[in-house]
């Protein structure tokens, strides 16, 4: 009996990850489909079914509880594709979201290209100049109104941006989440005058400080949510037309699911969704494994996603960056690089120098082994001619590669690094591990800590390919593949598993000595809220867990940290906490105390888990996983050996296999190279032991 | 490469270090020759960590400096560099900064080898402006990387500094007279010595700040960072060893230097020049001052000097070292955008013929705190010779990169005084972030696309000022018609107005250039963005709501006063509006030869306004905004109104040196000296004025008459340059 569904859509794969009433999980995949998001939602359970032997229909009858992340919003984002939006601000300040605080050149564009001035331009802008209305209104840092807001005006400016094709309205004012009056002021007269309009209204959407980004994640917000409403209403139709009777939660950017009502009105929310699932499946196995640092990475087809889990907790921020926009929004933080099984190979035709990236082949034409037409190697063609992948269980045999193609496109190369094809797609892949395992290293730093202190999780197609050796380059001596063949579905695993959360944020500056007594009442405040959304969104089975925090910076200096506190937490306690922290993040010496300590903001973040369930459990099957030996091209001997190879269908705690060996799981390889060793432990995880 | 006679190592003292260009070894220091072939895959790898080395230097100065300056603004630099001191990565950061360490390197190798000598372990500390420095302000750290007992590579930082002393909060020091009412310069001196820092040295140097805490903690961020870089470089070192590392930077530099050389091939050899001209050398004054700059090209090399410069006066000079990184800092963008910051091959095409003793090559002991108006002006002039010069290359990708100049000199507008809370407070204005970009060959600049010399620095929000300081923004915007007009327009800037907010005033001081007339210049027959500039309202707001919705000086009732960009000190009081704006980047190819349709949708926009498209592009839009194509084609001349074929120059150069017209093929006589056909006509004059509605009347800030002379081709008229011209002959004086 199925008890649980998680659903990720990603770029290329929808993952569905079933879990039954024994804790047994089943995981299936099927290639998105762009053109209706819900044909690939309904194959990929299926998929998940079939590998339990059962099917999609008997999984929509069973589940009682279906957790969805999908890719929807940020496609939208992708291809241009919103809503007209029409926005409200401030009277002589329309233009915050043009100028982008003169960002919008550079944000996103990968360092090495940011001299290249005729290569990046501002982005297309995502509201129409003409459709920015300033109001006469004005609050000021105090929350003090200023300058009386006219309901009138504002009826008058909405009439004639519908006139305009406005089919959705941001509603951004200078401090309001000071002072929200006229921000709410605006919502009640356009509801009453347009009450089929999506609205998105700045202090709801972004409780925050900084009028560029609060702006812009309302504008996202209103571009992104007509259509993300639309397919969250015709997911739920059809569920209940194929008999679902569950709930159905939405998996967002902060690690957390909210009910679809909810993820409809702040919709910019799921931007992350993805990424956050795998997150939360990542901390939740740290957990287990009592592992403290863990960095995630998650290598597809195109790109190459690092996350980390520092002392236990999933590291959050609360500035993300959508495109060439910045928005700010509690979320996972999630650094992408273009680095990924696509990425193509090419000599510097100067320096002589091998390079990989940053150009892609993607998935159209992908890869030369794909046969679609692909001629120029990349490194899943590397891979596949030093024949760690099998030509015939790609995907689980379902997209054959073509190995000759793959060796031609290699070679192109090999004369002209002065070598054979077997020591340049060793090569292309050493350039690529070594790119990864720096951009690691440099986020992990960039926390303050040593890479050599974590443990890598290593999911997604091509991670367990090549996580042996960016690992190996960061000094890092062990890597987890997680649950094996829920691996390649890990953000659905992560869905699946995550609690409800809601975080609740009030932004004040406020200066030491700081009153607890008025920070107490905020903070109460905000828990009570926290909690009528756990209950509206009904739910929770079970208790709460409620954390707060405090976000605290020196005067005069930039950086911000969020402290953790109790309500009863007293000021110098909280002082202290905030320099201890600051010294191990920053250095020690590195505060200015003479400044004076501020708090820019509190928050409250409330979790519950969705419904009882057993724990993961998993049948070990026994029985010989060896299919046999094919030669496979080792660097570190310079030369082909014979390398066993395994089937990880039915992996079972215990397995252990020394290298050089290949382990091909359903939707990925592991890749286990000559001196290291792996094996399965009690939580079906592939471990790595590196030499 | 071989040194030419212009290059030579100069009196340094006084009138500033110039060392050859390229690899420097001018004293017996044991080190890594890196003779040795790196294979193809273990130099990429090498490499993209000896990349990666300067971000990671970065990222450890904003961690631990968390200086608003230093991350906001983005006012700090870093870089790698040769153990023959050439820069193998400069950071993705200030980039004015790039040809400041690689002297100070070359320095210490000459000045400090044998006392007190170059260990392993070592950082020399240096603000002195003589020695390959902006402004005092600017403190470097350098420190030579040794692997195994032999010199591998040195390693520097600078950061803007909040204040290291001079008779001016914040050391910029506008009324100075010489050097001795600045900031003390020093020469590199041994801050930390064999891994160790050394007291003395460093409360010796914090001791001259108004704020020695926060200079402490800088100095703390220069030296975590090069400590960071140098762990970085052992490790590769230990892995690879020290040769293939040398070996590996290089190979960068050599890659840097070939491509570089590859594509000065596909550009004919010749002379670009420029003559420009900078306002008001102290508060008070009126004068306008000569600068020039010549280009010219010889083969690989490229030759720069500034003959005909003005002598060094007030405090508008710079130093040698400022005006060579900044003309570095323009080739690096325009000649190695693709190249990733790799220095050092670059600076090997690069010659520089100074003229001790003027403005762009000030002699010790004249005050150069102000060392950014100089900056800017070589910056501006560089833009325009290099972008001259790149669209003559038969190499398309090159000659589509060529561009009109950015915003210009950036307005020090600092406000302090006692805010709402009793608390002292001082801070620069950083909304000038938003600058503007300049129009391309074949594309138009970026509206408020940032500072070109600092592509990483954010502007400020509006709620981050009124947090911290007492003033509330009537508005901030885009500012229509900034961007010079051209085939292809130059981006827009903006505009701020604030006014004292719950307090009684605000104290106001200015330090600024390019008020009297635009800075940031066209080319070929683009005109320049904008002027600079700020007026007050005094008693401008009637006291409730109305007046803080105030949306134009133009509205108020009060007059309004233009402020002088020069102003040691005035208030704001409660009541009066405070406006500042900042220039717009100049325009690329003649505005009537834009696309109508172009116009028109910058109009919709908001981006111009129709009289501009009117009076600068000769578009004429109905009133729904529709393009007029009869009164539009008759306002343009009823001549050529298609668009002139696409390409960088507007006009064709045969082998004779005959140039014609490329819209009409008329001829537009010989090429002479500097770049230019001398067959162009004068086609018009423009008034300041009639320029933008922002640039003010000249006569308020200085005495000399300018105006903008538009040359063109006396068939067609179509535009083909168009320039300042200053003094006598001009209309009106």
């Amino acid at each position: 009996m199925f008890v649980a569904a998680g659903i990720d859509i990603g770029g290329t794969f929808t993952d569905c990850v079933l879990l039954d009433s024994d804790g047994r999980v089943f995981a299936g995949k099927a290639s998105t489909t762009r053109g209706d998001l819900l044909e690939g939602f309904f194959n990929a359970i299926h998929a998940a079914a079939l590998a339990a032997g059962r099917t999609g229909a008997d999984a929509i009858r069973e589940v009682r509880d279906l957790a969805h992340g999908t890719t929807v919003a940020t496609n939208i984002m992708v291809q241009n594709a919103g809503a007209r939006v029409g926005l409200l601000t401030t009277r002589g300040h329309a233009d915050a979201v043009t100028i982008q605080r003169s960002a919008g050149r550079i944000v996103g564009v990968p360092t090495t290209e940011i001299l290249d001035l005729l290569a990046a331009d501002k982005p297309h802008p995502l509201v129409d100049r003409t459709c920015i209305v300033e109001i006469d209104e004005r609050v000021d840092v105090d929350g003090d109104v200023i300058a009386r807001l006219d309901p009138t005006q504002v009826e008058s400016a909405i009439a004639e941006l519908v006139a305009q094709g406005v089919d959705a309205v941001a509603i951004a004012y200078l401090w309001s989440f000071r002072n929200a009056r006229h921000e709410n002021e605006s919502r009640d007269v356009i509801a009453r005058s347009h009450p089929g309009l999506f609205l998105s209204i700045s202090h709801e959407v972004s409780p925050s400080w900084g009028e560029y980004e609060r702006s812009m994640t309302a504008v996202i917000n209103s571009y992104v949510g007509i259509e993300t409403g639309d397919y969250l209403g015709r997911m739920r139709d059809e569920l209940t037309e194929r008999g679902y009777l569950g709930s159905v939660a939405i998996m967002e950017s902060t690690g957390g699911v909210a009910d679809p009502l909810s993820a409809s009105r702040f919709p910019v929310r799921l931007i992350l969704s993805g990424p956050a699932g795998a997150l939360v499946a990542s901390a939740d196995l740290a957990a287990e494994l009592e592992l403290p640092n863990v960095i995630t990475s998650d290598m597809g087809g195109t790109s190459f996603d690092v996350g980390l889990v520092i002392a236990g907790s999933i590291v959050r921020t609360d500035r993300t960056t959508v495109g060439r926009y910045e928005i700010q929004l509690p979320s996972v933080d999630v650094r992408s690089i273009g680095s990924g099984g696509g990425s193509i190979a090419w000599v510097d035709d100067i320096s002589g120098g091998l390079r990989v990236g940053p150009r892609s082949a993607a998935a159209m034409p992908g890869p030369a082994a794909y046969g679609r037409g692909g001629t120029e190697p990349t490194v899943t063609d590397a891979d596949l001619v030093l024949g760690y992948l099998d030509p015939d269980f790609f995907l689980g045999g379902a997209l054959k590669l073509d190995r000759d193609a793959a060796a031609a496109a290699v070679k192109q190369l090999a004369p002209r690094l002065g070598v054979d094809v077997f020591a340049a797609a060793a090569g292309i892949r050493r350039v690529v591990d070594s790119q990864m395992a720096d951009a690691i290293r440099l986020l992990t730093l960039a926390q303050g800590h040593d890479p050599r202190d974590f443990t890598i999780f290593a999911f997604g197609g091509a991670g367990p390919v090549h996580a042996a050796d960016y690992a190996r380059e960061l000094g890092i001596t062990r890597v987890v593949v997680p649950r094996a063949n829920v691996a390649s579905a890990w953000s659905a695993y992560g869905a699946a598993s995550a609690d409800a959360v809601v975080v609740e944020q009030h932004v004040e500056v406020i200066s030491e000595p700081f009153d607890m007594r008025y920070a107490r009442e905020v903070l109460a405040d905000l828990r009570s809220r926290c909690e009528e959304r756990l209950r509206d969104e009904g739910a929770v089975a079970g208790a709460i867990s409620l954390t707060f925090t405090a976000t605290m910076k020196y005067r005069l200096q930039i950086h911000a940290l969020d402290i953790e506190l109790e309500l009863d937490t007293a000021s110098d306690t909280l002082i202290t906490l905030f320099e201890h922290h600051y010294e191990e993040r920053y250095g020690q010496g590195s505060g200015y105390r003479a400044a004076g300590i501020e708090i820019t903001g509190v928050a409250c973040r409330a979790a519950g888990q969705r419904s009882q369930r057993p724990a993961a459990t998993t049948a070990p099957v026994q029985g010989d996983l060896a299919v046999g030996e094919r030669f496979a091209y080792w660097p570190s001997e310079g030369r082909q050996l014979p390398t066993r190879v395994f089937r990880g269908e039915h992996l079972h705690p215990g397995w252990r296999a020394e290298g050089p060996a290949v382990l091909d799981l359903p939707h990925t390889t592991v890749v286990i190279p000559p001196g290291d060793v792996g094996h399965v432990d009690r939580f079906q995880n592939v471990v790595l032991e590196l030499a | 490469v071989t040194a030419v006679a212009s290059s030579r190592t100069q009196d340094w003292q006084r009138v500033g270090y110039l060392p050859d260009e390229g690899p420097f070894a001018p004293m017996p220091i044991d080190r890594w020759t890196g003779d040795a072939d790196v294979d193809p895959i273990t130099f990429e790898v090498v490499r993209h960590r000896i990349f990666l080395v300067t971000e990671e230097q970065g990222l450890t100065i904003v961690k631990v400096s968390g200086s608003p300056v230093a991350s906001f603004a983005h006012d700090f630099a870093t870089t790698i560099l040769t153990a023959d001191a050439e820069v193998v990565y400069f950071g993705p950061y200030n980039q004015a900064q790039v040809g400041t360490i690689d002297h100070n390197v070359k320095w210490i190798l000459e000045h400090r080898w044998d006392s007190p000598g170059i260990h392993d372990g070592d950082m020399f500390l240096a603000n002195d402006p003589w020695i390959g420095g902006r402004h005092q302000p600017d403190v470097r750290l350098m420190c030579p990387i040794f692997w195994e007992g032999k010199l591998l590579c040195w390693v520097g930082s600078v950061i803007h500094t909040y204040d290291v002393g001079g008779n001016t909060p914040g050391s910029f020091c506008p009324d100075a007279e010489d050097i001795f009412d600045e900031s003390l310069p020093t020469p590199p001196i041994a801050l930390v010595e064999r891994g160790v820092i050394r007291k003395d040295v460093e409360e010796m140097f914090v001791r001259r700040s108004r704020l020695p805490e926060l200079v402490t903690l800088d100095l703390r961020a220069l030296v975590a960072s090069s400590t960071v870089a140098r762990q970085r470089v052992h490790e590769l070192a230990a892995r690879y060893g020290g040769e293939v590392v040398a070996a590996s930077m290089n190979k960068v530099v050599t890659a840097a230097d070939r491509r570089v050389a590859d594509r000065l091939e596909t550009v004919p050899d010749g002379t670009w020049s420029h003559h420009g001209v900078i306002e008001i050398s102290l508060p008070g004054d009126r004068s306008t001052y000569e600068l020039q700059m010549t280009l010219r090209k010889e083969g690989r090399l490229l030759i720069f000097d500034h003959d005909g410069t003005h002598p060094q006066i007030g405090s508008l000079n710079t130093t040698v070292g400022n005006w060579r990184s900044s003309i570095i800092a323009v080739a690096n963008r325009l000649l190695g955008f693709d190249l990733m910051h790799a220095t050092g091959g670059i600076v090997r095409h690069l010659r520089f013929d100074s003229r001790p003793g003027t403005i762009v090559s000030a002699e010790f002991p004249c005050s150069v705190s102000n060392g950014q108006f100089g900056g800017a002006a070589t910056m501006d002039m560089a833009t325009i010779c290099l972008s001259r010069m790149m669209a003559t290359s038969s190499d398309p990708e090159l000659a589509s990169r060529a561009m009109a100049g950015c915003t210009s000199s950036f307005p020090v507008s600092v406000l302090s005084g006692t805010g709402r809370n009793g608390e002292r407070y001082g801070i620069l204005n950083l909304d000038a972030m938003g600058g503007a970009i300049g129009a391309f060959a074949g594309r138009d600049g970026a509206d408020t696309g940032g500072q070109i010399w600092d592509p990483g620095s954010l502007m400020p929000n509006v709620e981050y000022a009124e947090q911290y300081f007492p003033v509330l923004y009537l508005y901030r915007r885009e500012l229509v018609d900034s961007g010079g007009p051209g085939r292809f327009r130059g981006g827009n800037s903006a505009v701020l107005a604030l006014t004292p907010h719950k307090v009684d005033r605000i104290e106001l001081s200015l330090g600024a250039s390019g008020w009297a007339f635009p800075t940031a210049l066209g080319v070929f027959g683009g005109y320049p963005g904008c002027a600079s500039g700020a007026r007050l309202a005094r008693g401008a707001l009637p006291e409730g709501a109305d007046g803080l919705l105030v949306q134009s000086m133009d509205d108020l009732a009060t007059p309004v006063e233009d402020l002088q960009p020069k102003i040691r000190r005035t208030t704001i009081e409660h009541g009066d509006v405070y406006e500042l704006w900042w220039s717009g980047a100049g325009g690329y190819g003649d505005p009537f030869r834009r696309d109508p349709g172009a116009v028109a949708e910058d109009v919709r926009r908001g981006a111009v306004s129709r009289e501009a498209a009117r009076r600068a592009y000769g578009v004429v839009l109905d009133e729904t905004g529709n393009l007029d194509a009869d009164a539009t084609h008759a306002l343009r001349g009823g001549g050529v109104d298609v668009s002139p074929p696409a390409g960088s120059l507007p006009w064709l150069v045969d082998a004779a040196g005959q140039a014609s017209c490329r819209s009409c093929g008329g001829a537009v006589g010989t090429m002479r000296a500097g770049g230019c056909p001398d067959g162009l006509v004068g086609l018009r004059e423009i008034a300041m004025q009639d320029l933008s509605p922002h640039n003010r009347d000249p006569a308020m800030f200085i005495d000399e008459p300018v105006e903008l002379v538009v040359w063109g081709c006396p068939t067609c008229g179509t535009a083909h340059d168009a320039e300042l011209v200053f003094g006598e002959g001009v209309a009106g004086s």
